[in-house]
Protein backbone atom coordinates (compact mmCIF):
# COMPACT_ATOMS: atom_id res chain seq x y z
CA UNK A 1 0.00 0.00 0.00
CA UNK A 2 1.56 3.51 -0.97
CA UNK A 3 1.27 5.66 2.13
CA UNK A 4 1.95 8.81 0.73
CA UNK A 5 -0.22 11.07 -1.42
CA UNK A 6 -3.38 9.62 -0.41
CA UNK A 7 -6.69 11.35 0.92
CA UNK A 8 -7.73 9.14 3.82
CA UNK A 9 -11.35 9.09 6.29
CA UNK A 10 -10.95 7.59 9.37
CA UNK A 11 -13.81 6.81 11.85
CA UNK A 12 -13.25 6.95 15.49
CA UNK A 13 -10.63 8.84 14.66
CA UNK A 14 -10.36 11.27 17.37
CA UNK A 15 -8.67 9.27 20.13
CA UNK A 16 -6.67 6.13 20.86
CA UNK A 17 -5.57 3.81 17.57
CA UNK A 18 -7.77 5.87 15.45
CA UNK A 19 -5.66 9.10 16.09
CA UNK A 20 -2.27 7.49 15.94
CA UNK A 21 -3.09 6.47 12.92
CA UNK A 22 -4.67 9.46 11.27
CA UNK A 23 -1.16 11.46 12.83
CA UNK A 24 1.24 9.12 11.22
CA UNK A 25 -0.56 9.62 8.16
CA UNK A 26 -0.51 13.52 8.67
CA UNK A 27 2.79 13.25 8.68
CA UNK A 28 3.79 11.09 5.53
CA UNK A 29 1.72 13.62 3.77
CA UNK A 30 -1.95 12.84 3.26
CA UNK A 31 -5.06 14.77 3.84
CA UNK A 32 -6.73 13.11 6.51
CA UNK A 33 -10.16 13.46 7.64
CA UNK A 34 -11.14 12.26 11.36
CA UNK A 35 -14.90 11.07 12.15
CA UNK A 36 -16.38 10.53 15.81
CA UNK A 37 -19.50 10.97 17.83
CA UNK A 38 -18.90 13.89 20.13
CA UNK A 39 -18.24 17.62 18.81
CA UNK A 40 -16.67 18.85 21.76
CA UNK A 41 -13.82 15.77 21.32
CA UNK A 42 -13.37 16.54 17.73
CA UNK A 43 -13.07 20.69 17.81
CA UNK A 44 -10.21 19.74 20.84
CA UNK A 45 -8.42 17.43 18.19
CA UNK A 46 -8.78 20.03 15.59
CA UNK A 47 -7.29 22.84 17.61
CA UNK A 48 -4.44 20.62 18.65
CA UNK A 49 -3.92 19.41 15.08
CA UNK A 50 -4.91 21.57 12.75
CA UNK A 51 -4.01 20.07 9.60
CA UNK A 52 -6.82 17.01 10.58
CA UNK A 53 -10.15 17.70 8.88
CA UNK A 54 -12.65 16.83 11.42
CA UNK A 55 -16.71 15.79 10.93
CA UNK A 56 -18.93 14.66 13.45
CA UNK A 57 -20.52 11.33 12.47
CA UNK A 58 -22.12 8.59 14.48
CA UNK A 59 -21.44 5.29 12.46
CA UNK A 60 -24.07 3.52 14.72
CA UNK A 61 -26.76 6.33 12.61
CA UNK A 62 -27.33 4.94 8.99
CA UNK A 63 -28.89 8.57 8.58
CA UNK A 64 -25.17 10.27 9.35
CA UNK A 65 -23.11 8.01 7.46
CA UNK A 66 -25.63 9.25 4.40
CA UNK A 67 -25.27 12.75 5.68
CA UNK A 68 -21.40 11.96 5.55
CA UNK A 69 -20.93 10.31 2.43
CA UNK A 70 -22.41 13.06 0.64
CA UNK A 71 -20.67 15.16 2.92
CA UNK A 72 -16.90 13.95 2.16
CA UNK A 73 -17.46 13.13 -1.93
CA UNK A 74 -18.62 16.72 -2.38
CA UNK A 75 -15.50 18.12 -0.45
CA UNK A 76 -12.65 14.88 -1.25
CA UNK A 77 -13.39 13.66 -4.27
CA UNK A 78 -10.02 11.81 -4.51
CA UNK A 79 -10.20 9.89 -1.10
CA UNK A 80 -9.17 6.71 -1.82
CA UNK A 81 -8.89 5.55 1.53
CA UNK A 82 -11.13 4.17 4.50
CA UNK A 83 -9.67 2.84 7.43
CA UNK A 84 -13.10 1.56 9.74
CA UNK A 85 -11.70 2.13 13.43
CA UNK A 86 -14.61 2.98 15.51
CA UNK A 87 -15.77 0.37 18.08
CA UNK A 88 -16.80 0.14 21.33
CA UNK A 89 -16.10 -2.68 23.91
CA UNK A 90 -18.36 -3.45 26.93
CA UNK A 91 -17.51 -6.69 29.49
CA UNK A 92 -20.62 -8.46 30.15
CA UNK A 93 -21.88 -11.05 31.81
CA UNK A 94 -24.23 -13.24 30.15
CA UNK A 95 -25.50 -15.03 33.40
CA UNK A 96 -27.67 -12.51 33.79
CA UNK A 97 -30.47 -10.72 31.64
CA UNK A 98 -29.72 -7.68 30.09
CA UNK A 99 -32.09 -4.69 31.72
CA UNK A 100 -32.01 -3.07 28.14
CA UNK A 101 -32.17 -5.67 24.90
CA UNK A 102 -31.69 -2.58 22.85
CA UNK A 103 -27.99 -1.54 24.48
CA UNK A 104 -27.47 -4.96 24.29
CA UNK A 105 -26.61 -4.32 20.61
CA UNK A 106 -24.80 -1.43 20.89
CA UNK A 107 -21.77 -3.02 19.75
CA UNK A 108 -23.28 -4.64 17.13
CA UNK A 109 -24.53 -1.63 15.79
CA UNK A 110 -21.29 0.08 16.32
CA UNK A 111 -18.62 -2.34 15.66
CA UNK A 112 -19.97 -4.72 13.00
CA UNK A 113 -22.95 -2.31 11.37
CA UNK A 114 -20.75 0.94 11.06
CA UNK A 115 -18.01 -0.88 9.26
CA UNK A 116 -21.03 -2.26 6.80
CA UNK A 117 -22.56 0.92 6.54
CA UNK A 118 -19.40 2.86 5.83
CA UNK A 119 -18.02 0.45 3.62
CA UNK A 120 -21.24 0.62 1.44
CA UNK A 121 -21.90 4.16 1.59
CA UNK A 122 -18.39 4.82 0.30
CA UNK A 123 -17.64 1.61 -1.99
CA UNK A 124 -18.46 3.35 -5.22
CA UNK A 125 -15.49 6.48 -4.71
CA UNK A 126 -12.96 3.99 -3.23
CA UNK A 127 -13.53 1.77 -6.29
CA UNK A 128 -13.12 5.09 -8.74
CA UNK A 129 -10.59 5.94 -7.19
CA UNK A 130 -8.69 2.32 -6.97
CA UNK A 131 -8.53 2.78 -3.12
CA UNK A 132 -7.42 0.76 -0.07
CA UNK A 133 -10.27 0.34 2.50
CA UNK A 134 -9.38 -0.57 5.92
CA UNK A 135 -11.13 -2.63 8.86
CA UNK A 136 -9.71 -2.51 12.24
CA UNK A 137 -10.57 -5.98 13.99
CA UNK A 138 -8.79 -7.46 16.95
CA UNK A 139 -6.45 -10.91 17.92
CA UNK A 140 -10.05 -11.56 19.95
CA UNK A 141 -11.45 -12.42 16.25
CA UNK A 142 -9.21 -15.50 16.72
CA UNK A 143 -9.92 -16.15 20.11
CA UNK A 144 -12.54 -15.00 22.13
CA UNK A 145 -12.29 -12.92 25.11
CA UNK A 146 -15.26 -14.62 27.45
CA UNK A 147 -15.16 -11.45 29.84
CA UNK A 148 -15.89 -8.97 26.18
CA UNK A 149 -18.26 -11.51 24.75
CA UNK A 150 -19.94 -9.39 21.95
CA UNK A 151 -17.09 -7.45 21.79
CA UNK A 152 -15.42 -10.32 20.36
CA UNK A 153 -18.08 -11.44 18.66
CA UNK A 154 -17.98 -8.31 17.07
CA UNK A 155 -14.08 -8.97 15.77
CA UNK A 156 -14.66 -12.20 14.48
CA UNK A 157 -17.33 -11.49 11.87
CA UNK A 158 -15.16 -8.04 10.56
CA UNK A 159 -12.51 -10.65 9.93
CA UNK A 160 -14.75 -12.49 7.95
CA UNK A 161 -16.69 -9.36 6.30
CA UNK A 162 -13.04 -8.33 5.32
CA UNK A 163 -11.90 -11.43 3.67
CA UNK A 164 -15.30 -11.79 1.72
CA UNK A 165 -14.77 -8.31 0.58
CA UNK A 166 -11.30 -8.88 -0.67
CA UNK A 167 -12.64 -11.25 -2.91
CA UNK A 168 -15.48 -9.41 -4.28
CA UNK A 169 -12.82 -6.63 -4.73
CA UNK A 170 -9.94 -8.31 -6.40
CA UNK A 171 -10.89 -7.44 -9.51
CA UNK A 172 -11.59 -3.53 -9.03
CA UNK A 173 -8.23 -2.75 -8.36
CA UNK A 174 -9.65 -1.87 -4.75
CA UNK A 175 -8.15 -3.78 -2.10
CA UNK A 176 -9.55 -4.13 1.32
CA UNK A 177 -7.38 -5.12 4.61
CA UNK A 178 -7.71 -6.10 8.05
CA UNK A 179 -5.84 -4.68 10.82
CA UNK A 180 -6.07 -7.43 14.21
CA UNK A 181 -4.56 -5.15 17.57
CA UNK A 182 -7.18 -4.92 20.21
CA UNK A 183 -7.99 -1.91 22.61
CA UNK B 1 -3.72 -12.25 26.52
CA UNK B 2 -3.44 -11.36 23.26
CA UNK B 3 -2.10 -7.96 22.39
CA UNK B 4 -3.78 -5.16 24.31
CA UNK B 5 -3.22 -1.72 23.15
CA UNK B 6 -3.12 1.20 25.41
CA UNK B 7 -6.94 3.64 24.72
CA UNK B 8 -9.84 4.49 26.54
CA UNK B 9 -10.90 0.86 25.77
CA UNK B 10 -8.31 -0.56 28.17
CA UNK B 11 -9.00 2.08 30.84
CA UNK B 12 -10.42 0.60 33.04
CA UNK B 13 -8.36 -2.26 33.24
CA UNK B 14 -7.37 -3.95 36.77
CA UNK B 15 -3.53 -2.94 37.16
CA UNK B 16 -3.17 -6.75 38.51
CA UNK B 17 -4.92 -7.90 35.18
CA UNK B 18 -1.98 -9.50 33.73
CA UNK B 19 -2.33 -7.66 30.67
CA UNK B 20 0.53 -6.52 28.96
CA UNK B 21 -0.45 -3.19 27.03
CA UNK B 22 1.00 -2.21 23.61
CA UNK B 23 1.59 1.96 23.20
CA UNK B 24 -0.34 3.37 20.17
CA UNK B 25 3.07 4.39 18.93
CA UNK B 26 4.12 0.76 18.50
CA UNK B 27 1.50 -0.32 16.57
CA UNK B 28 1.70 2.44 14.16
CA UNK B 29 5.08 1.61 13.88
CA UNK B 30 3.81 -2.30 13.40
CA UNK B 31 1.18 -1.58 11.19
CA UNK B 32 2.61 0.96 8.84
CA UNK B 33 5.52 -1.19 8.32
CA UNK B 34 2.86 -4.17 7.23
CA UNK B 35 0.85 -1.77 5.15
CA UNK B 36 3.64 -0.56 3.38
CA UNK B 37 5.35 -3.99 2.73
CA UNK B 38 1.72 -4.77 1.04
CA UNK B 39 0.35 -6.78 3.73
CA UNK B 40 -3.53 -7.86 3.33
CA UNK B 41 -3.83 -8.67 7.74
CA UNK B 42 -1.85 -7.31 9.71
CA UNK B 43 -1.23 -8.88 13.06
CA UNK B 44 1.00 -6.96 15.29
CA UNK B 45 2.27 -7.62 18.71
CA UNK B 46 1.30 -10.98 20.04
CA UNK B 47 -1.98 -11.32 17.40
CA UNK B 48 0.43 -13.69 14.88
CA UNK B 49 0.98 -15.81 18.40
CA UNK B 50 -2.89 -15.64 19.27
CA UNK B 51 -4.31 -16.77 15.78
CA UNK B 52 -1.41 -19.73 15.56
CA UNK B 53 -2.34 -21.28 19.00
CA UNK B 54 -5.86 -21.31 17.83
CA UNK B 55 -5.41 -23.73 15.56
CA UNK B 56 -2.57 -25.87 17.36
CA UNK B 57 -4.37 -25.70 20.65
CA UNK B 58 -7.65 -24.08 20.27
CA UNK B 59 -9.36 -25.12 24.04
CA UNK B 60 -6.49 -24.50 25.60
CA UNK B 61 -5.77 -20.94 24.49
CA UNK B 62 -9.57 -20.97 24.82
CA UNK B 63 -9.22 -21.51 28.72
CA UNK B 64 -5.96 -19.21 29.28
CA UNK B 65 -8.15 -16.85 27.81
CA UNK B 66 -11.30 -17.21 30.56
CA UNK B 67 -9.08 -17.32 33.06
CA UNK B 68 -6.95 -14.36 32.81
CA UNK B 69 -10.09 -12.69 32.06
CA UNK B 70 -12.53 -13.79 34.27
CA UNK B 71 -12.58 -10.98 37.14
CA UNK B 72 -13.47 -8.55 34.40
CA UNK B 73 -16.95 -9.64 34.14
CA UNK B 74 -19.17 -7.44 35.92
CA UNK B 75 -21.43 -8.80 38.43
CA UNK B 76 -25.35 -9.20 38.70
CA UNK B 77 -25.26 -6.78 35.29
CA UNK B 78 -26.21 -8.45 31.95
Amino acid sequence: MNLTGRTILITGGSAGIGLAFALKFVELGNEVIVTGRRQAVLDDVKAKYPKLHTIQSDVANPAQIAALGARVKADFPKLDVLMNNAGIMIYKNLKAPAADLAGLMTEMNINVGGVIGMTSAFIDILTANKGTLINVSSALAFVPLPSAPIYSATKAAIHSYTQSLRFQLEETGERSSSSCPHG
Amino acid sequence: MPPWVKTDLTGDLPEDSGVTLMTTDELVKQSFAALKAGALEVRPGQAKQLAFMRRLAPDFINRQLWKASKDLVPVGVG
